[in-house]
């Protein structure tokens, strides 16, 4: 049965036995060569030549405005830090002194951070005078474990806020690096909203290396090869944004003190001229370490300054919603232009009176437009139908994310046959419901940022471009050199002449007896519509939409003030002030402006 | 069915007499101290990065399912051993398979599934496959090792996952199929000649890496080994063409390799070739182990292993853990503990009269010597490196958990040797 062996069974375990041996005494001689005799050089080469992987960071993307101004750009600044792991905590008091700290936040922020690795750095402050840096260097010997660091931070040198648009970077939360711990580390700055955080793989760049001599106490000895093996951080890119920066600065000088909101676009391919929300708050406290003070008095305020209602906030839009009811009519043949119905002071429905604004008499689209007339409009949602206006409001992109380059955004919400049956359950809710509706005001929740595309389509003619904020990334050392960002659009299939008939009764809001004739501008055809969203919690909020040149639009925008009541009054002189400014000809500014500076 | 239960019911009388006879405690006890040496140097080596903690219990969950599978595989009779080998490989052969098309790629090999919470290597579980059908081969009878058909029919079931796993970049577990394949045809009588052919362009393979000299002193030895054997000239000839053409085509071998793979060997052959590239693993990895000294740093306190010089230390390199930390009495008392293991496998394989258990065995002894030798040999700088895993010591559920069954195999061949004698 067994096969006839050459090599007996015995000689053969000999054999494996031997190569065990050889195998665990080489092993085994190698680690007493290694541990024993040349321990002292293993040991020398681990303590005070252990190289270090130091990340270099590279410098952060800025941001330019359409005309090439900076709005945001880097500024050096000095960090304090601690490596708790070589840290004396007996100099707290010392340092805390030194530094102006309140008692026990080093110890606390030793705390917050005892479940990272000790040999992360820990920022302490930030904004380090060259005298408190001279301290340092002085001290040196005496202070194991605290250093500082030169790194940028955010200023803001034009004098624009910006604050919901941009936004600010912040230090990496923890659930954001366990997602992406392949790049970033603890302590690594990241954008945190708007521009910053929608663009923060264009924006940060790539870390570069740099690997240096450490000392056991974890001190820089020197570079290591004379830096050969370093690797270079890449610069983030700078970016263009679509932004017009002196439109965007009056138009947060117009909502000061105010609480509302202000898009504007260029109808001509939807790029974002202007984006403010108002209540907002100073980007340079965000630049560096936060105060606590500061964070508490932005998050107590009941305006809720660090919101951008602009794109994130839902309000109803009253009758600047009400040409959606009339694309929706013209544009499937339910009305025409000659289509009349008489508005005798309102519109009774079931036991219900809905009061118009006035007494209009026989009206036609065009002029209901024109003199903002609800009767018009509640008979026509039920002419139309529900699921036809609902169809129309989603052509126009709303109940929909516009798909903005800002990071934060909601959708908004837009009532519709399967809305109605979720909320009030199916069968349970009647036409009546869909009235209001006809005017803007109910469920329907838009925001300023909707409104804005929307009008940009009715300005140009029918097509709807998703806004964006940035024109192009660039950077030399980049590979690609430039990113452009693509313009994206869809042509509504809306018929010219509905379109035509629509804008005309915009065009009479303002320049024939409409309701915002105060916006009239000499020498440019301004259309718009005004609109009150109805506020159950308080004064209603005043809305403005507009566009100009009529002719050939160059601008178009979404203005909403909250509290301030009927939309003609406070919102569309804000409107006209921006629309005069961005259309007239600036370069006799800039003429004067250079005269002065010589 | 029946005759299954009545051999259980007569080894369950024969158990008597006192524990030893009955139970390998130092089998059992060296490689429950691995394992909990193992856990410890994870635990230390994952202490300063806190979300891969979770690698410690993970691996502490996986020490206590292959306790469960251990016992299970201890108290099953021995015939299943035998009668579960085919289906065995099959279902591995298949998920090395499957590995292929939806792998995901950890440092540069390919050989994890995914199942939900953790990942499944296939190329682990295939190693016991592969040992069991390859026994159950040897214990046919009118089996022959010295026949083409029998060799053939060796070479065929270790090169299909051995191949699938080159497929996968894997040359490290390669190497050890490859120790595999060997062991066995020794122990079951290839003869001398047969061993040395197969062998020795491997020894000229590897020196011909290490420069000319060397190339042409293992060159003149193999002469010296031919002349021994006295075999036909042709024959002779032919042989020492094979093992001049192996050194060529490590040459050409090398474009074939993973650039990752091509750095390791020129770090090891030049430490200092891209020491902080690809060739600094390797030379932190011996800093670690070398700066331990006599007594070590202390558990939690090498500054090597905590300042994370070490990349992935928890898996390949968790040896640098025991020399930095317990130093030369502590990695001295690991190879001790593994030396245990192997010898008590060895007497296993040495003592039982069945051809089957007893290549088990001395496969199961392959597959340890193998991973201890290219582990810690790659550490302390001996071989170049080689991503392979430390038996019952690295991170790894599937490897510690097929290392648990083999060596819960093992303890009951151990029980069970009595029962032909």
């Amino acid at each position: 049965m067994t096969p006839v062996r050459e090599i007996s069974a015995q000689v053969r375990t000999g054999i494996v036995s031997i190569l065990t041996i050889i195998i665990f005494f080489s092993l085994g001689f190698r680690l007493y060569q290694m541990q024993i005799i040349e321990q002292e050089k293993y040991q020398k080469t681990s303590e005070k030549n252990a190289i270090k992987e130091k990340i270099i960071e590279p410098y952060r993307g800025i941001f330019y405005d359409r005309n090439w101004k900076v709005l945001v750009d880097n500024e050096p600044g000095f960090t304090l830090r601690i490596i708790p792991y070589y840290f004396d905590t007996t100099v707290i008091p010392v340092l805390e002194n030194y530094f102006k700290l309140k008692n026990g936040y080093i110890k606390y922020l030793l705390k917050a951070n005892k479940n990272f690795s000790p040999f992360i750095p820990i920022r302490i402050q930030r904004g380090l005078t060259f005298e408190q840096i001279s301290w340092l260097e002085e001290n040196k010997e005496l202070l194991p474990g605290v250093e500082y660091t030169v790194d940028m931070q955010r200023s803001y040198p034009f004098g624009v806020r910006g604050s919901h648009l941009f936004g600010y970077c912040k230090e990496i939360s923890r659930k954001e690096l366990e997602a992406k711990k392949d790049y970033y580390i603890m302590g690594d700055f990241v954008g945190h909203n708007g521009l910053e955080k929608y663009y923060e793989e264009y924006l940060r760049g790539v870390k570069g290396k740099q690997f240096i001599y450490v000392d056991s106490k974890g001190r820089e000895v020197g570079p290591v090869n004379e830096g050969k093996n370093d690797v270079k951080p890449v610069s983030g890119y700078n970016a263009q944004l679509t932004i017009d920066g002196e439109l965007q600065k009056l138009a947060e000088e117009l909502l000061t003190d105010k609480v509302g909101a202000i898009v504007a676009i260029d109808p001509s391919n939807g790029e974002i001229l202007s984006l403010v929300s108002k209540p907002d708050f100073d980007l340079s406290n965000f630049a560096s370490l936060t105060p606590a003070s500061i964070w508490r008095e932005l998050n107590s305020d009941k305006n809720k300054p660090l919101f951008n209602r602009a794109t994130s906030s839902i309000y109803p839009p009253g009758s600047c919603y009400k040409p959606i009811s009339a694309f929706a009519g013209l544009n499937d043949g339910i009305i025409n232009e000659k289509y009349v119905y008489s508005c005798g002071g309102g519109f009774t429905f079931g036991n219900h009176f809905y009061k118009c604004m006035g007494t209009h008499g026989g009206l036609n689209v065009v002029h209901a437009i024109e003199k903002s007339c609800n009767t018009f409009f509640f008979s026509l949602i039920l002419k139309n139908g529900f699921e036809r206006w609902t169809k129309y409001g989603t052509m126009f992109g709303f109940g929909q994310k516009t798909g903005i380059d800002i990071y934060e955004e909601i959708p908004g919400i837009l009532p519709s046959i399967e809305y109605y049956d979720k909320i009030y359950g199916k069968g349970r809710w009647t036409k009546g419901y869909v009235v209001s509706l006809g005017v803007g005001q109910g469920e329907l929740g838009v925001t300023p940022l909707q409104m804005a595309v929307y009008t940009s389509a009715i300005a140009n003619g029918g097509i709807l471009y998703r806004p964006h904020a940035v024109r192009k990334f660039f950077n030399p050392e980049a590979n690609p050199k430039e990113i452009v960002i693509p313009i994206e659009s869809k042509k509504l299939p809306i018929k010219p002449e509905v379109m035509n008939l629509v804008r005309q009764g915009m065009f009479l809001v303002v320049n024939g007896a409409g309701t915002a004739t105060h916006v009239r501008i000499p020498g440019i055809h301004v259309a718009g519509k005004t609109g009150t969203a109805q506020n159950p919690h308080g004064k209603d909020h005043a809305w403005f939409i507009g566009f100009a040149p009529f002719e050939n639009p160059k601008i178009a925008l979404a203005v909403i003030v909250e509290n301030a009541g009927f939309g003609g009054a406070v919102a569309a002189p804000i409107a006209k002030k921006l629309i005069e400014f961005y259309l007239k000809d600036r370069s006799k500014d800039v003429q004067n402006l250079a005269a002065n500076k010589n | 069915m029946f005759k299954i239960w009545q051999q259980i019911k007569i080894n369950s009388t024969r158990i008597e007499g006192n524990i030893s006879s009955k139970l390998d405690l130092y089998l059992l006890v060296s490689s429950i101290l691995i394992i909990i040496i193992g856990l410890l140097s994870i635990y230390s080596s994952t202490y300063n990065i806190h979300y891969l903690h979770v690698n410690f219990y993970k691996q502490l969950v996986f020490a206590i399912i292959g306790i469960f599978i251990g016992l299970i595989v201890y108290n099953l009779p021995l015939k299943v051993f035998n009668l579960s080998a085919t289906p065995f490989y099959i279902i591995s052969i298949l998920l090395l398979i499957v590995v292929l098309f939806v792998g995901k790629k950890v440092s540069g090999n390919q050989n994890w599934i995914n199942v939900g919470f953790f990942s499944l290597q296939p190329s682990e579980i295939s190693k016991f496959a592969v040992i069991l059908l390859l026994s159950s081969i040897y214990s046919r009878k009118n089996f022959d090792v010295n026949s083409i058909k029998g060799f053939l029919i060796i070479s065929l079931v270790v090169l299909l996952p051995a191949g699938l796993i080159v497929l996968q970049r894997d040359i490290g577990t390669a190497i050890v199929f490859f120790s595999i394949f060997i062991f066995g045809l020794f122990w079951n009588g290839l003869t001398g000649f047969s061993v040395f052919v197969l062998v020795s362009p491997i020894i000229v393979g590897f020196f011909s890496l290490l420069g000319i000299i060397p190339l042409i002193i293992s060159l003149v030895l193999v002469v010296l080994v031919l002349f021994y054997f006295k075999r036909e000239l042709f024959l002779s000839l032919g042989i020492f063409g094979l093992n001049l053409s192996a050194a060529i085509m490590v040459e050409i071998f090398f474009k074939f390799l993973s650039p990752h793979q091509i750095n390791r060997i020129k770090n090891f052959l030049d430490p200092n070739y891209d020491p902080l590239g690809s060739g600094y693993n390797a030379l932190q990895a011996k800093i670690a182990v070398g700066s331990g000294g006599l007594f070590g740093k202390g558990f939690l306190a090498g500054s090597q292993t905590q300042l994370k010089f070490i990349p992935e230390q928890w898996t390949d390199f968790i040896f640098c853990v025991v020399g930095e930390e317990f130093g030369f009495i502590g990695s001295i008392m690991v190879l001790v503990l593994y030396f245990i293991i192997i010898s008590r496998l060895l007497y296993i394989a040495k003592t039982t009269d069945s051809v089957f258990r007893s290549s088990v065995m001395i496969m199961v002894i392959s597959v340890f010597l193998t991973h201890i030798f290219i582990n810690i040999g790659m550490t302390i700088g001996l071989i170049p490196v080689i991503g392979i895993p430390l038996p019952l010591m690295s991170y790894g559920g599937s490897a510690l958990v097929t290392n648990m069954m083999m060596i819960a195999t093992a303890l009951n061949f151990y029980r069970h040797r009595t029962s032909y004698a």
